[in-house]
């Protein structure tokens, strides 16, 4: 029997001989705790049993190769198992090398498999065969629709009608490629979908600190606060809800508001269900319960709000000193008593003193989080995000360990090769007068804007992304492109069918996750890193040894990604570059040709990600190649208080600090590897820029804000006309019991199920088997009050333009007197959609078998009777027979009910977001009522758009220097300091 | 002993070849089939300390409340599963690393920690349990219980425990069912920390066709519960003579064990009493 100790040399012998050759010894989890993945040394030959074959005992060889999701803004890195005998992607995990997701997904992630093989995909270009919505489709190939788009755009540029191209985008999935492209053009034409999603919750950041985003480091903090079901939806949940279990393993208490008992709410130590839009009042009586008890931050409040400027301009009479300033900041909170928090809320005053007391416990390890929720939901919802952060301020929990960190610090954009200039010119479709604090474009007003301003758009592209099912008051989208004046040339880039794409004059087949390149980087917590999506057959192809110089040469049928798609167009748009446009997709490895990605991200990954190339030398790798193999890089861990940075000498030159401590400096700013986007305060009257602030005698960073400091009080809202709002307050939501009538309910219809996403979940079966349809949730009490006897019964939901028939599902889990109905459901296809297949080429080979995708998709009969639309379903879903077997086992009918139509738009006066709860009625359902039935009136929503659009403070009447909007705030176009200005009302305005 | 202490764990923790490769350079025999040994570790003996030191005798727990506050202590941040013996093994074989790498007070706090480790989350069950692994397991499953039995003697001998393990001081003895009733009787006898032996569900087919009763199919509980409707008194007798045969098999554990070796018994002779006192009870009233 061999010696303990001479076994231990012998194991001892064998790891260092792994070891030497790079590769790892211990693969299990006595060296790693991700003990279920494949180690990555082995990931070019990849051996497992066939799960169908058992019980013989199979063998498949794969190639690993990594990408990131695509189906939520996490973006949580994938490992496609790539069979080596096929070439077919086999199925999705996670990859341990992801900094954010760190190898593990939710059921989304998986999912991409499905969405890759769905029988229903659109594989090749398609153009419009018969009228707008007619159903009939036509094969053509990629160069026919291109030259046409192009040729339009070029139109449109040479004539001087930059503002008809416009690009609208849902989650972008990418950091700024696109923009740069629309910025090449000299394109103001950049539409997101920001303001029916978070932009009510960036201005609550953005009014802060700057930047428009939180970055809660959960797994350090001691108290957890949550305005939304963040552990199984939303941005980053997944990343983000694993390190909230970490903390609440390590001790962290949870306390969810949420007006339903949602998932999120079980893991709460405490749940509070309190009154949409009453959460500020809660918050706002936490703060003064820190205020009264002295049980805030007083040092970190001192250093690093500008309250010298709240003092200077509100209390020019009391002297300028902290404590006075203290004093000032009670009494005006002394008013949010718990009482009046609970009378608000209906939450017990005695849970609310709970929270309070554990919040000011807490420390600098506050970490809290809302990003749509009750921000999205409420007039003045974007006041949630900031009295929530309030806290935080207030603790100093603030880039600190388990605290809050602005976005902008744990997140890094690479330098690309080319960054063109922002465009000349101003559109006011996107960015109108009557909304200049609006955080993003306001896109969901464009058919009422394109009304408003008679306009008209050349070519209009939506990217990934549904308005007429996403936005509320969709009927008018189809209106909008049914309208030849309004809309010249609508091109759809989607993987998939959608209800938008019906109403397109091309769809251009786009890759899923594993079928396009894109890098992004996102703040999952305290640290920075990088991750890079890119088409895994083209990966694995190039370490098979073969070269790959366009993506649809690997993708499925004529599926292309798009950069490669952009560049090509660009070309199109400008080929002799004579435009100057041609020029930034140009490569300069060899000038005089096009471009092509693995330059662009082999510069990025080269020049602008510091280490990644020395990491990759380790390997033997090219950082190119580095990241097409793991998929991700970390660049930073735990960054740390950023604001607290001193300014270095090298940038201190001619240094003029002022009354409340803001520093310029004469110093040109250093270029930068990392261009994550960060506000742009004023310079001063000589021109230096805005450097730092100076505390206690030292110049340092300081926050991205116009005083340099947490901003409690802003000049911005003081400037623009909404004083009364400048401080963190409680506005009562256009859902308050008081603006209620007797009969009417909040309805609540922006929660999302942890299974889908919007529509872009809507093709993947195993998705659709889980979640597919979206009950209307209600209390029993309403129940027993409105008559409805079972779950299951039907009913009527009456907005103010129309109404829903949706199943009741009568449960405890929500708070009396409001209703639910979830997001993602009730996906449709026109009857003339699905009778019509789109014909193949005049090769002879099929397009697509069926229009619309038959899984998720009921087929519905569309009536229009001038403005009064009615849809209603003619046949549910269905099993069919296709290349997937799986199709036949479809037992599903129900998809739900498309709520959003019956919305009319709400658009908030100063953040410009949607807001999203809806006062309704809700009844018993009538003889004749049928499940899924939609009624709206258009013209009755030009009405309700023009009643909210008298809660605006136009820049005509209200901006303090002539300009469209503050040019400190965020935008992702930023066109001169020239088109800020605004134009002469007596002119016509030129497009 | 650091890579050996790895390669064991790696052994109990990895499937398939990697398995293999750490066996073949512990000179183990080759591994046995997947099947019996998922019935071995999955169903009969599961390789996680909570359950053969918790009063509860499940995964989970107070014990791995213990086990994982031990791992932040140390300064190691506790897994998704910080109890599992792939998982202690590894967090030893760590601590030892950093004993090595150590000095002065240092080096003394990490000798610290790797002592405690040792005698309150390893040594507390593995005799009993690597016995029963040897017990009941195929060839490579009894040579690595075997062989992890030498390390963990040599590491007991070089560093000899002071107190008992806290799981075992906190643990109850076996619930008196004429005191507390069946239910808290059954669920003692499945907890080894209060019973003073294992017993797996192998056990229980064995004691049945001795007993001539039949098994049900289902937990363990489950069946027990019904040798004990069919044969309440033959059944308190088969498991005396199993908790008598445990502490004698518990007697000539090394004496290296020391204090744990002698609670193991006595704790086993207590039950072997306290079934033989339930049987006579039951035979009268019978």
């Amino acid at each position: 029997m061999k010696s303990l100790k001479a076994l231990n040399e012998r194991v001892k012998a064998a790891r260092a001989e792994t070891e030497a050759r790079g590769e790892t010894f211990y693969k299990g989890p006595s060296a790693n705790h991700l003990a279920m993945f494949p180690p990555k040394e082995r990931w070019d030959d990849w051996v497992e049993l066939d799960s169908k074959a058992w019980p013989a005992r199979k063998e498949r060889r794969f190639v690993l190769a990594p990408t990131t999701c695509f189906n939520c803004e996490a973006a949580c890195g994938l490992l496609a198992y790539v069979d080596r005998d096929t070439l077919q992607v086999r199925k999705f995990e996670g990859n341990p090398e992801h900094p954010g997701s760190r190898g593990r997904n939710c059921a989304k992630g998986p999912a991409t498999l499905n969405q890759i093989t769905d029988p229903d995909r659109i594989l090749h270009p398609l153009k419009r065969a018969g009228e707008r919505g007619g159903g009939r489709w036509q094969r053509v190939s990629w160069d026919e629709a291109l030259d046409d788009i192009a040729g339009r755009i070029r139109t449109a540029i040479v004539e001087d009608r930059r503002n008809e191209v416009m690009y609208h985008v849902g989650r972008p999935g990418e950091d700024g490629f696109t923009e740069r492209v629309l910025a090449a053009w000299g394109v103001d034409g950049h539409n997101s979908h920001t303001n029916v999603c978070s932009s009510s919750a960036r201005a609550g950041y953005q009014f802060w600190m700057g930047l428009d985003r939180p970055s809660p480091d959960h797994a350090e903090a001691k108290v957890i606060l949550l305005i939304s079901s963040h552990l199984e939806a939303g941005h980053y949940f997944n990343p983000h809800a694993q390190r909230i279990m970490d903390g609440k393993n390590a001790g962290a208490k949870l306390v969810v508001f949420d007006v339903r008992l949602s998932n999120t709410a079980t893991h709460a130590d405490h749940w509070l269900a309190p009154q949409p839009g009453s959460e500020p009042a809660i918050l706002l009586a936490i703060a003064s319960h820190l205020l009264r008890t002295g049980r805030y931050n007083r040092d970190f409040v001192r250093k690093w709000w500008n309250w010298q400027e709240f003092m200077a301009a509100e209390r020019p009479q009391l002297p300028a000193t902290f404590e006075a300033f203290e004093g000032e900041l009670r009494t005006i909170y002394a008013e949010y008593t718990f009482d009046l928090a609970a009378r608000e809320s209906g939450v017990d005053a005695k849970v609310i003193a709970e929270v309070a007391d554990l919040v000011a416990g807490a420390g600098t390890r506050l970490s809290t989080h809302n990003w749509r929720s009750a921000a999205a939901g409420n007039l003045g919802g974007w006041q949630v995000a900031r009295c929530l952060f309030f806290l935080n301020v207030l603790t100093g929990a603030v880039a600190s360990e388990g605290g809050v960190f602005p976005n902008a610090w744990n997140k890094w954009v690479g330098k690309p090769i080319y960054t063109p200039p922002h465009p000349p010119k101003w559109n006011r479709l996107t960015w109108p007068e009557e909304f200049p604090l609006a955080m993003n474009e306001m896109s969901f007003l464009l058919p009422h804007l394109m009304d408003d301003q008679q306009a008209h758009l050349e070519v209009y592209f939506t990217r990934v992304y549904n308005p007429v099912w996403t936005n509320p008051n969709g009927f008018s989208w189809i209106e909008m492109f049914r309208d030849p004046k309004k809309i010249g040339l609508h091109v759809a880039l989607t993987p998939t069918w959608s209800e938008t794409a019906f109403f397109a004059d091309y769809i251009l087949p786009m890759g899923h996750s594993s079928e396009r390149h894109d890098i992004h980087s996102y703040e999952t917590g305290d640290a920075q890193w990088v991750a890079f999506r890119q088409p895994v057959m083209r990966a694995v192809q190039e370490r098979l040894g073969k070269t790959i110089t366009d993506t649809r040469q690997v993708n499925p049928g004529e599926v292309w990604e798009e950069n490669e798609l952009w560049i090509e167009l660009s070309w199109r748009i400008d080929p002799d570059g004579s435009l100057g446009i041609r020029t930034f997709f140009e490569s300069q490895k060899q000038p005089g040709t096009k471009l092509g990605v693995d330059e662009y991200y082999a510069f990025i990954f080269e020049n602008s990600i510091p280490g990644l190339p020395e990491k990759a030398k380790a390997e033997g790798l090219t950082p190119l190649q580095y990241m097409r193999r793991y998929g991700a890089f970390e660049i930073a861990k735990k960054t740390g208080p950023f604001h607290e940075t001193p300014v270095p000498p090298e940038e201190l030159q001619d240094v003029r600090v002022d009354a409340i401590g803001r520093a310029y400096t004469k110093a040109a700013k250093p270029a930068a590897k990392n261009i994550v986007p960060i506000p742009t305060p004023a310079a001063d009257a000589d021109g230096r820029r805005l450097v730092g602030v100076e505390v206690d005698g030292t110049v340092r960073r300081g926050f991205p804000t116009p005083s340099g400091r947490l901003e409690v009080y802003s000049r911005t809202l003081v400037d623009w006309g909404w004083a009364e709002l400048a401080l963190p307050t409680y506005i009562r939501s256009h859902v308050h019991p008081e603006k209620l009538e007797r009969d009417q309910m909040p309805l609540i219809s922006t929660f999302r199920l942890p299974t889908q996403i919007h529509t872009r979940g809507g093709n993947a079966k195993w998705l659709d088997e889980l979640s597919h349809t979206n009950p209307l949730w209600i209390h029993p009490r309403d129940a027993k009050r409105l008559g409805i006897a079972k779950t299951g019964d039907l009913v009527r939901v009456e907005t103010e333009i129309g109404h829903f028939v949706v199943k009741a599902w009568i449960t405890e889990g929500i708070r009396p007197g409001v209703v639910a109905c979830s997001h993602h459901m009730g996906r449709w296809r026109p009857e003339a959609a699905g009778a019509g297949a789109a014909t193949g080429s005049p090769h002879g080979d099929s397009a697509v078998a069926q229009v619309g995708q038959r899984q998720v998709m009921q087929t519905v009969r569309l009536a229009n009777q001038g403005g009064k639309w009615d849809l209603r379903r003619t046949a549910p879903v269905s099993a069919y027979t296709s290349s997937d077997p799986d199709t036949a086992r479809i037992w599903w009918k129900d998809v739900g009910v498309h709520q959003n139509l019956t919305f009319p738009v709400h658009p908030d006066p100063v953040s410009g977001m949607h807001c999203w709860h809806q006062a309704v009625r809700v009844r018993k359902a009538e003889p004749g009522d049928r499940y899924g039935d939609i009624s709206a009136d258009t013209k009755r929503s030009v009405e309700v758009y023009r009643k909210w659009l008298e809660l605006t403070r136009s820049a005509y009447t209200h901006s303090p220097d002539g300009t469209r909007r503050p040019y400190w705030l965020l935008r992702p176009l930023k066109p001169g300091h020239d088109a800020f200005k605004l134009p002469d009302r007596s002119q016509p305005v030129r497009r | 002993m650091i890579d050996l202490f790895r390669a064991l764990a790696a052994v109990v923790e990895a499937e398939g070849p990697e398995r293999e490769r750490m066996a073949r350079l512990l000179e183990l025999p080759p591994a046995s089939d997947d099947a019996a040994r998922t019935e071995l570790f999955d169903m009969h003996l599961y390789p996680r300390a909570a359950v053969y030191l918790g009063p509860e005798g499940m995964l989970g727990g107070e014990a791995l409340d213990r086990i994982a506050g031990f791992w932040r202590a140390a300064g190691l941040e506790p897994p998704t599963e910080p109890d599992h013996l792939g998982a202690l093994l590894t967090a030893y074989a760590a601590l030892a690393e950093r004993e090595e790498a150590a000095e002065g007070a240092r080096r003394a706090l990490a000798t610290q920690a790797r002592s405690a480790l040792l005698w309150e989350h390893l040594a507390s069950w593995l005799p009993v349990y690597l016995a029963a692994v040897d017990r009941l397991g195929a060839e490579h499953d009894r040579a690595w219980a075997r062989l992890l039995g030498r390390a963990l003697i040599a590491e007991a001998e070089r560093s000899p425990g002071a107190a008992l393990s806290a799981h075992l001081v906190a643990a109850p003895g076996l619930a008196d069912p004429r005191e507390e009733g069946g239910a808290k009787f059954l669920a003692s006898l499945l907890a080894p920390a209060r019973a003073g032996f294992i017993l797996t569900r192998i056990d229980l087919a064995r004691g049945a066709a001795k007993m001539g009763l039949g098994l049900r199919q289902g937990e363990r509980r489950y069946a027990l519960e019904s040798l004990f409707g069919q044969d309440g008194p033959r059944t308190l007798r088969w498991l005396r003579d199993e908790a008598r045969a445990a502490g004698k098999r518990h007697e000539r554990l090394p004496g290296a064990y020391g204090a744990v070796r002698d609670h193991w018994r006595t704790r086993a002779e207590a039950s072997a009493a306290l079934l033989a006192s339930a049987a006579l009870a039951g035979s009268r009233e019978g």
